[in-house]
């Protein structure tokens, strides 16, 4: 059976375009495992129209907002609420959502749980990164430092796609956080401070797995 | 529970911090559309907008955890 997986990819300033372009690592694994199908809402068509329609008539089992958020919603391009708490978050039942949008998994992510999502792994407060502000795809995934945010936070994706059930995913995610804050805290390099690791220490403790643990893609 | 409020003197060590950071990169966080440099980040502290008092709460955090200890216990931990 196919295992589809609907990113929603805002794509609409240079945060998120980070969010688009690391994507690509979640593509990559993705095509090794062949029975993945990857759907991607992205720019203009990442709207509230296009997500709720492909989740009717595609079903995926998982689900990648990529975007800005709020306590009770997620955004899509140019931050039109796509999922909103007491509006449409029943369109989740069932499915495990990965949510970069900050504060999405505060109040509309524990809604959603109780309403039938599977699983929810998001971000209970802000999500941010330090990076060096590139412009390109390319230079975005090479620019080392947003790589200290942006690898913790996929690997709960990838490891999903991988076939590791939630917990485990969360866990993956949440030791890489530990290994890049000691690492920032123990580098020479002048980059690396502790401002930017209490950042990073942000989002590590942030981070959240909510609902069924055992549940896999 | 009440929210502590940011004192003068917190803001300004993180401001200090902050001017000692490089100037090549850039802090995104929020809904706000722009990446904030270093210069931008002081002035929202100095502001004491949502932005720069959220950012002095969480380095606090930070270090108070590594002060007391708790940060390098959980860091360590398996």
């Amino acid at each position: 059976m196919t295992r589809i997986l609907l990113v929603s990819n805002a794509h609409h300033d240079n945060q998120t375009e980070y969010l688009t372009s690391w994507f690509e690592k979640v593509v990559e694994v993705a095509k090794k495992q062949n029975d993945i199908k990857i759907i991607e809402l992205r720019k203009e068509d990442a709207n509230r129209k296009n997500v709720v329609e492909m989740i009717e008539k595609e079903n995926p089992q998982f689900i990648v907002f990529n975007g800005h958020g709020s306590d009770d919603a997620i955004g899509g391009f140019n931050k039109e609420i796509l999922i909103k708490c007491d509006d449409n978050e029943s369109v989740l039942s069932g499915k495990i959502v990965h949510s970069m949008a900050c504060k999405s998994a505060n109040v509309l992510g524990r809604r959603c749980v109780t309403l039938g999502t599977k699983c929810f792994i998001g971000y209970k407060e802000n999500f941010g990164f330090w990076s060096t502000k590139q412009k390109t795809k390319e230079d975005q995934l090479n620019d080392p430092m947003a790589s200290l945010f942006l690898s913790p936070a996929y690997e709960a994706i990838i490891a999903l796609v991988e076939g590791n059930n939630a917990g485990d995913a969360y866990i993956r995610s949440q030791n890489m956080y530990k290994e890049n804050i000691l690492a920032l805290i123990t580098s020479k390099n002048t980059h690396h401070n502790t401002v930017v690791a209490a950042s990073l220490n942000n989002n590590f403790q942030n981070q959240v797995c909510l609902g069924d643990q055992a549940t896999s893609f | 529970m009440e929210e502590k409020t940011i004192s003068q003197k917190e803001k300004e060590v993180i401001i200090a911090r902050l001017e000692a950071t490089s100037p090549e990169l850039f802090f995104s966080v929020g809904s706000d559309d722009k990446s904030f440099s270093k210069d931008q980040l002081i002035e929202e502290i100095n502001k004491n907008t949502e932005i720069g008092n959220n950012f002095v709460k969480s380095q606090f955090e930070f270090l108070r955890a590594l002060k007391d200890g708790s940060l390098m216990k959980t860091l360590t931990a398996q």
